[in-house]
This record gives C-alpha cells, structure tokens and sequence, in this order.
C-alpha cells in the first residue's frame, strides 16, 4: 500500500464520518468564558502562592533583622485591590472589600452573611434582628435615608485618593438612630462622597477590617466600569441596561429552546449576571445573564385548530388557570392567567395547563409572540415567539420504529440548579438514566450545547426521551424528559 | 491580531477535520466533538502562543491529543453511546460505507502510536515536521512508524477485500 491509497481510504473513511461543523461562535463565547475563568483561578493561585511565600519569609525572618530592609518582593503590574480583595462599586466610586464577601446577601435589608449591600430601598415593614457577626458595606445614594444619617455624622472632609470625601469615622454603633439602620453595637463608619451623590458606610465587629475598608475608597480607574443591577429585569431590558454601562452581553441564554420543537420556555426574569452588581470590570467585559430556574418559567405550544396550550407552575389545588385572551396587530396575543380555588392551597409546584383558542385575526400560519401575564406578578409578564408548527414529512420506513419517540414528548421539564462544573455528557446521561433503573440509552442527536437521548427496553424500543443541555459553566444536565408514545 | 477573528476562522476551516481525525484515532463521535471542543477552547486562552507557534495545526493537534490521552486516563469508556440509532448505524452495503468501516476497523488494530501518525501524516494532512511537533518526538520516528503502519495496513486482509481492490498494492 503506497501513500497516495492510504490518503484515499482515510479521506473516503473520514467523508462516512457524520461531523457536523462546529459552531464556531457559540464555541467562542465558551472559550471566552473559559479563559476568564482561567485567568482568574491564576491570578488567585498567584495571589495565594505570593502570600504564602511571604508569610514563609516573614515567619523566617530572625528576630534581630532590620525592619527598615526595603523589600526584595518584585513590583508586579498595578493591582486594582490589595491581595485577598476586590473592588466594587457605584457611581464612579469604587471600595475594595474581602474577596469571599458575597452581594446583596440580605434579607429585609439587614445583612445575612458578609456581603457588600446596595440601595435597593428600605422595607419598612420587614426587619429583622440585625446579626452581630456579619460585616458589611452598604454603597447608599446621598439622599437615601440612611445617607442622610452618614453625613450628618461627618467629622471632617480630607482628600482621599484624588477625592474630597467627607469621614464619619468609625465608632461603635450607638443604636439611637431608630430602624432605618442596623444597630448590632458594632462598630461603623463611613465616607461621604457628595460630588457622586454615594454614600459608603461600612459595619464589622472587625473594626481595623471596617477602617481598611472605608480608606480603600478610590474612582473607578479609566477603563473600567461597574456592573449594573439587573436583577429581575425581563432580558431585553438587562441587555440594554448592561450594554448601556460599556458591557458586552454574552449571546448565551439558558432559558431559551432553540431546538424548534413546539413548545416554547417562556423566558423568566433575570435573576443576575455572572459578575455580580458592582463589580469593576474592564470596559467591554463580556457578562452573561443568569435566568431564573427553567422549570418554574410557563411554557406554551400551539395546537391543531387554533388552539394554544398554557402550563404554568403552581398549586395544584389552586392552580393558576387562562381568564383570557387578548390580541392585537402583528399577531401580538396576551393570555392574562389567575389563580383558581383556595382559600388553603398547595405548594406543590405541578403544571397546570390551560387550552385557549386564539382570536380570529391572529395567524397561526405566522410566528406569534405571545405575552403571559400572570395576575399576582402583572408587572413581570413572560414574553416568547410561538412559530408555526413545521409541515408533516412522512417518515421514511427505516423511521417508522423511532417515530414515536419524539421531541414532542419532552413535558415534563426538571428543576435545577447548575450542574457541577466539568459534568460531561456521558456522566449527565448516565447518572439520570441510573435513577430510572439504569437502562440502557443512546445519544441521537448532539450539538454544541444540546443532547438527545432515549432509553430503550432490553429488545430495543425507546422508552423514554430525554433531553441534556451543556450550561454556561461547561457542565451538562438533564433539562427535560418525556414518555415515548407507544 | 484580531484573536476572535482568527479562532472563528480556524474553527470553520479545521474544526470538522479535528473531529473526524479524532473519531479515525478511536474515538466515538459524541466523544470527538466534545474533546475536539474542549481543545479548541484551551487553544483559544493561549491564542497568542498558538499563532506565535508559526505552526498553528501542530500545537492544535499537540493540545487535542493531550486532552484525548488525558481523557483515556482518566475515564473507563466502558460506555460508548452512539450517535446513530441502532437501526441507522447498520449500514447498506454501499461502497462507501464498507471502505469506511473497514479503514476505521484497521486503524484500529494498528498500534495506537502508528495510527496516530498514520492519521495525522495522512487525514489532517500535517507534514513529517509539523506531525513530529505534534507529538514531541523526531521526525525520523515519525517516518519509521509511518513505514511500519503502512505495511501493517499491506497486510491487512479486510482492507485487501475492500470494493475495487483499493489496497492492492
């Protein structure tokens, strides 16, 4: 066999070889996002390898050496926050805070756990015993009623970092300013920057910790900026809102079937982005929208004459059932859903399903965009674009046998949170296939972030299909799975 | 350097012929597309060093096979899910299909590091040097275990009963 043969088979063996092309932009985008990963796990690892050297050399450092030795530590490139922090931010005016502090971990705006806190408004009539051990940084507008309070407190002002800023220094908390503060008798200060409207106020048992904090305050850097709060937005308007503060969007959105079955995931409210409110980032970071939970979003499909098919979750002894059906010009219909029966109800999360028919003038021949308002959260309604069904093919006769398993079964849609980073396919498929008395299964269809699989009986016939998505953090999951029809 | 540019337009070109020569190396094609990913994707956070190798194809296939012999160590592929439904993946006697499933099953009794030569050398098109690059060893093993392969597959009598006499020597 010579070499112009061996080419020949392979190149013939190779062309019987079904590889779809990749889709190099969705491949793209995971790359991106693979990388910051990476560039983030070195930059801690490089972080916590330093610290430790120098802790090493501090502890190693006889008694009687001489303190004043300049350090023989290399200059590095310039760092946004001390080793061990990070900068958040608001109006241009950013603080470094501990790393492992979360956002917005509150609840009736009282600190839960270590968090920075932004303005979201005082619930006046939600409060909870403040928690003593639990530090915090509250980045407040001036005019706030807790910022009103911060800078009447004000000391002095001093130029900090290139800013005029107005200390209220750090004190233990007298607790005598009534509920619209937490009063845990830690200590608490603050800085006023009057010239952004901001005030930064800071509460820790750790009172050095409260001190660092507060000195820290510094403008955001040329070139950076701060990611804005996007939580609960419909995702139009999170994209816009995001785009608007220099960030690019990434394109991925979980929530969203792109497979073109007949049913259709009614996209659910932002619940974040993958770098919190606050944090500084470069100009033109790319930052992805985070969706609620797939399950509890409705979901709709069109049926034959007319009709359209509703689920939303919910009670099942009081479910929330179609009221009516509201159309206006290019093929916009409203479906305004509410909850039935009571006064005692379940919370046992079912779908329940409504049937409507459509008005006259709305052409199921025409991709329809469908609004579901449900009448207890009016002022978040589901959006999502129904497209006509694809025309009947007749299946070939080596089909025949498979036809029954379909798409179209995938109903019942799980409810999860991200799958461990690093899941593969096979351990995704595997593991649900073991919960349903470990089958045996086949992958029949499989793209860059999406997977199908049924589970067949011992002589081969599909029992169950079901469905895996590879989610932003590269893990797969089971998303969705249905009964093969026999 | 436009690196996003540059990536998608590698991906396009190259990204087909990284899976198929994964699946001729042994792997299933579930598998391939997923490691072939996963590569790609290391290559992309070190797109620098890539383009700076003057030999993009051998890092490539460098990266690709390190993640495909680090998968083998890692995991037992006792499971293989198809890609095909059964049915489909019994195949018509087409020529194509025969020379297909003979070629792969030929591979397959090679030695894994012939075949590996035999694939890039021969499917991914790499030259003596860059296959030699891509494996990290000297480009005079490279021709010796290209020799060796091809006599194997001489020898082999599937591929000599193969539609058309191909293997004839």
């Amino acid at each position: 066999m010579n070499e112009t043969q061996i080419r020949e088979l392979l190149e013939t063996a190779g062309q019987d070889i079904a590889a779809e092309p990749i889709d190099a932009d969705s491949l793209l985008a995971a790359s991106r996002r693979s990388a910051r990963t990476r560039r983030l796990v070195q930059v801690l690892s490089v972080s916590t390898a330093v610290a430790v050297i120098v802790a090493l050399g501090l502890a190693l450092i006889p008694r009687g050496s001489d303190p004043q030795k300049p350090s023989t530590e290399p200059v590095t490139e310039e760092r946004l926050a001390p080793p061990g922090m990070r900068l958040v931010g608001m109006n241009g005016v950013a603080v470094a805070v501990p790393e492992d502090w979360g956002t917005n971990q509150t609840r009736c705006d009282v600190a839960v756990e270590n968090t920075v806190v932004f303005d979201k408004g005082t619930h006046r009539w939600c409060r909870l015993a403040p928690f003593p051990d639990v530090s915090s940084v509250h980045l407040v507008k001036a005019s706030s009623l807790s910022g009103d309070y911060w800078r009447a407190q004000v000391d002095h002002f001093e130029a900090v970092n290139g800013m005029r800023v107005g200390i209220a220094p750090v004190r233990p908390n007298s607790c005598s300013t009534g509920i619209e503060l937490p009063c845990t008798g830690a200590p608490a200060g603050a800085v006023v920057i009057t010239a952004e409207d901001l005030v930064i106020w800071a509460e820790s048992p750790d009172e050095p910790l409260a001190r660092e904090v507060l000195a820290s305050v510094r403008l955001i850097p040329a070139g950076y900026t701060t990611v804005p709060d996007v939580v609960g937005m419909a995702e139009a308007k999170a994209r816009e809102t995001l785009e608007q503060a220099g960030l690019t969007v990434a394109d991925d959105v979980v929530c969203r079937q792109s497979d073109g079955g007949p049913w259709v995931e009614l996209c659910s409210d932002v619940t974040g982005s993958d770098v919190p409110q606050g944090g500084v980032v470069p100009a033109g970071s790319e930052v992805e929208l985070l969706f609620s939970s797939g399950q509890l979003a409705p979901g709709a499909r069109l049926l034959s004459h007319r009709r359209l098919e509703i689920f939303v979750y919910g009670s099942s002894s009081c479910p929330e059932l179609a009221d009516s059906v509201d159309s206006a010009a290019n093929n916009l219909v409203t479906v305004h859903v509410s909850q039935h029966g009571g006064p005692i109800c379940t919370s046992d999360l079912r779908p329940n399903r409504s049937v409507v028919t459509l008005p006259a003038n709305i052409d199921t021949g025409q991709p329809i965009s469908l609004t579901l308002v449900r009448a207890y959260a009016a002022s978040h309604p589901y959006n999502a674009v129904l497209k006509p069904p694809a025309p009947f093919t007749p299946p070939s006769p080596e089909a025949t046998r498979w036809l029954p398993c379909t798409r179209d079964d995938l109903v019942v849609f799980l409810n999860r949170s991200a799958p461990a980073t690093g899941t593969s396919l096979r351990m995704a498929a595997r593991s649900w296939v073991d919960s349903r008395d470990g089958q045996r299964y086949v992958l029949t269809d499989k793209s860059a972030n999406e997977a199908y699989a049924v589970i067949l009986e011992s002589d081969g016939t599909p029992r169950v299909i079901f469905k895996l998505r590879r989610w932003p953090n590269g893990g797969w999951a089971v998303e969705a799975f249905g009964e093969c029809r026999r | 350097m436009d690196t996003d540019g540059d990536f998608t337009a590698y991906v396009a070109a190259r990204g087909q012929t990284l899976v198929r020569s994964a699946v001729l190396l042994g792997w299933s094609l579930p598998e391939a597309e997923d490691h072939v990913q996963t590569a790609l994707m290391r290559c992309y956070s070190n797109w620098d060093k890539v383009t700076a190798a003057a030999d993009i194809d051998a890092y490539v296939y460098r990266v690709l096979l390190n993640a495909l012999s680090t998968s083998r160590r890692r995991k037992w592929w006792g499971e293989r899910p198809t890609a095909e439904l059964p049915e489909t993946s019994v195949a018509d006697a087409a020529d194509q299909v025969a020379v297909g499933a003979a070629v792969r099953a030929a591979l397959k009794r090679l030695p894994e590091q012939q075949r590996t030569v035999l694939v890039l050398r021969y499917f991914a098109d790499l030259t003596d040097r860059q296959t030699a690059k891509a494996l990290g060893i000297p480009v005079g093993t490279v021709k010796s275990r290209l020799s060796r392969a091809l006599t194997e597959l001489s020898n082999d009598d599937h591929l000599a009963d193969l539609p058309g006499n191909r293997s004839t020597p």
